[in-house]
């Protein structure tokens, strides 16, 4: 592996959703490893059928497309946030962990570069 | 530049140049050519950059009609 990156994705808002997944497809295509960590309303994000719901006027694809290119990207649901939204596993989509802070701490702990979006 | 092998990426903004460069250079024997067409101006920076990220060797590139050619040699 090239390296790690670790982004922790807050916001549901295209501006802030799309970038998370643009800059996880470019680095499994360069060979690193990405974790990406959701949390407050970064969450509706990685609901089942969420991402249908955020798009961008003319961007060259949707967010499912993009989240497809990022495959293989790690995906941790924050557990705190989870439980605020009631929501469990099989509310996400599939491959998503759920976990807290200290899991996202030794992800970034180990990364290279860490984004926050 | 004679290549080995070619791709073509007209019309895709990044990142899919990159990842579709990542997915072909796979099929090649380390020493092999790629070239890479595209005419996203990004990709005249961010080729240099995947090949410094991954350890593939940037040879160079061309530009005509607005078509670049970035030539890649597998590591």
């Amino acid at each position: 592996m090239a390296g790690k990156v670790v982004i922790l994705s807050l916001s549901d808002s295209p501006d802030k959703a799309f970038p998370p997944f643009m800059i996880a497809a470019g680095a499994l295509a360069s060979e690193m490893e990405v974790t990406i960590f959701f949390s407050m309303n970064g969450l509706n994000i990685i609901k089942k059928g969420g991402a249908e719901n955020i798009a961008i006027p003319n961007a060259p694809m949707s967010l499912t497309d993009l989240m497809g290119m990022a495959k293989g990207t790690k995906l941790i649901a924050c557990s705190t946030t989870c439980a605020m939204m009631k929501l469990e596993k099989k509310d996400l989509v599939d491959g998503v962990e759920i976990a807290g802070v200290p899991t996202f701490l030794s992800e970034a702990k180990d990364a290279d570069i860490v984004l926050t979006f | 530049m004679k290549a080995d092998f070619s791709l073509e990426c007209i019309g895709l903004s990044c990142p899919m140049p990159i990842i579709q460069t990542s997915r072909k250079i796979k099929e090649l024997k380390p020493g092999e050519i790629l070239a890479v067409q595209a005419d996203d101006e990004g990709i005249k920076e961010d080729m240099p950059a995947w090949c410094k990220t991954t350890g593939n060797e940037f040879l160079g590139m061309k530009e005509e009609n607005g078509i670049i050619t970035v030539y890649v040699r597998k590591k």
